[in-house]
């Protein structure tokens, strides 16, 4: 199949940039969506041009490098599928498509579709840990989960912070991602000694990140390729709202950090 | 990390009153008292329809107006709320320009409810009814020509015989319909009082709450353009 591409070109953080349109010829169905892109670069080269840039390592859907918009949609048409998983079987030839990197001032862009997510890794360095202690393994069922808690933190575990909630998000939050970080360890045993700093952190964090404010609007949890709810985001308002008022902040509790 | 970023971290000014989900959370808990309010209001409006020439809702209204330390504590909360709801939501609204400085060629808000994405349309129009209705059946300055003093049920009919002000009133009820069908379920997520039992209930709720408001409110103005409701 054929396809015409029209592409974000931006050469660094400092350059304007443009949509440019490339044709994609003899596209095989069975590609990934990254795929079709190397081989598009290939002609690029060949003909000593820039070839597009983009993010990825993985390719397997599970580093959350690769991500950008195509036709207004994160991660593409596919519902729970990453750029990389996302096959060409499912364009039709003749389709026009618009390739664009994740919109948020969080987010600068680095060069094409390529983008700058420190933002979420300082959110993550703000409290998204437990403290926990090495030494040998503990006790299998030492420790008592309730299946149910233990399943949705692994559901919210499985967020590999590609970013495509703040992409797809029309207010640019990034309440999905801190709510799954912070209902992953905080639906653990694990994650009560800090809950509730941990709440305040990273929730302060996010919005010195200049991230927007969440509507509830649910357009994260319809791109999020790991289909994370954003029941996350409930329990997010609900343990910081909990944290504000009743934290006793930092100097008061014995041992505390400065 | 930057020491300044700790130094805010660790700062109960912020956490109580900076963090958007604060702010966030006092707008679901302003608009939750407007609703209440909202609820109160219609039903004694109702009293229109009694079909006794306006005794019952005359005298509903001297019987508000009787404490006047209960009225203006009631107005003073009110006029506290849609100002915190307002002021509030005028700071997120900036910040969401300012979080995608930048915005798509293409993108496509297909997941979303209509009337989730309009909360910013439908709640201005909803300032101005506000002041308007203010104007017109509390201050008597809008139409003074058919304002009487204490004679609701009077100024009521005048007013609502008129169908530039029925439509208007009809329309904003519209809006309202609109503000609350996202509003009423959005409460329950910004609150964090939701879960997958609930929101089915608190979605579908919302929908038929905001729909019970809309045709109670506006078969006033109907139900006198109507000729139902007459003097
Ligand atoms: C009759 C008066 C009003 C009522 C009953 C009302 C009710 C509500 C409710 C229940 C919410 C949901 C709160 C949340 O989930 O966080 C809300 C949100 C909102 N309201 Fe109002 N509101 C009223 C007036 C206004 C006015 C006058 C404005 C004009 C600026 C406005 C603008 C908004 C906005 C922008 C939101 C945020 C929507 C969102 O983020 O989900 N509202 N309102
Ligand atoms: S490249 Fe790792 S998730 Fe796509």
């Amino acid at each position: 199949m054929n396809l015409k591409l029209n592409v974000w070109r931006q050469k660094n953080r400092t350059d304007k940039g443009r949509m440019e349109t490339y044709q994609a010829n003899n596209v095989n169905p069975d590609m990934s969506f990254l795929e079709m892109l190397d081989v598009v670069n290939e002609d690029l080269i060949a003909s000593g041009k820039d070839p597009i840039a983009f993010e990825h390592d993985c390719r397997e859907g599970i580093c959350g490098s690769c991500g950008f918009v195509v036709n207004g949609v994160a991660h593409g048409p596919e519902p729970e599928t990453t750029m990389c998983q996302l096959h060409m079987r499912h364009f039709k030839d003749g389709d026009e498509l618009f390739l664009e990197p994740w919109r948020a001032k969080a987010f600068p862009v680095i060069k094409d579709l390529i983008v700058d997510r420190s933002a979420f890794d300082r959110i993550i360095a703000a409290g998204g840990y437990v403290s926990a202690n090495t030494g040998s393994a503990p006790d299998g069922n030492a420790l008592q989960i309730p299946k149910e808690n233990a399943d949705r933190a692994m559901d919210a575990a499985a967020c590999i912070g590609c970013g495509a909630c703040v992409a797809a998000c029309p207010n640019a939050s990034a309440a999905l991602f801190t709510g799954a970080k912070i209902s992953h360890l905080g639906l653990l045993p694990q994650g009560q000694a800090e809950r509730s700093r941990r709440a305040l952190r990273m929730v302060a964090q996010f919005n010195e990140e200049l991230f927007g404010s969440c509507t509830n609007i649910g357009e994260c949890e319809a791109v999020c390729p790991k289909g994370i709810s954003i029941e996350v985001i409930a329990r997010m308002n609900r343990d910081y709202l909990a944290a504000a008022l009743t934290d006793r902040g930092a100097k008061k509790s014995a041992g505390g950090e400065a | 990390m930057s020491s300044a970023a700790a130094a805010i971290r660790s700062n109960r000014a912020f956490r109580i009153f900076d963090a958007t989900i604060v702010k966030k959370a006092i707008v679901a808990v302003t608009g939750l008292v407007m609703f209440g309010f909202l609820v109160g209001h219609l039903a004694g409006n109702l009293q229109m329809f009694a079909g006794d020439e306006g005794k019952a809702i005359d005298a509903y209204a001297k019987f508000l107006k009787s404490v006047p330390e209960i009225l203006w504590t009631a107005r003073v909360t009110l006029l506290g709320c849609v100002f915190l709801h307002i002021y509030f939501t005028i700071q997120l609204w900036k910040l969401k320009g300012d979080a995608r400085p930048q915005g798509y060629v293409k993108k496509d808000n297909s997941h979303s409810t209509f009337t989730s994405k309009t909360m910013y349309y439908s709640g201005p129009m909803l300032f101005f009814f506000i002041v308007y209705h203010l104007l017109h059946f509390t201050m008597g300055i809008a139409d003074q020509a058919n304002y009487f003093e204490g004679e609701v049920y009077k100024t009521v009919v005048l007013g609502f015989q008129q169908p530039l002000i029925s439509g208007s009133y009809i329309l904003a009820m519209f809006f309202l319909c609109l503000h609350l069908n996202h509003g009423l379920y959005s409460i329950w997520q910004t609150l964090g009082l939701t879960s997958p039992r609930y929101k089915p209930l608190q979605k579908n709720g919302a929908a038929v709450v905001s729909i019970v408001m809309f045709l109670g409110f506006a078969s006033i103005p109907a139900g006198v353009l109507a000729g139902v409701i007459h003097l």
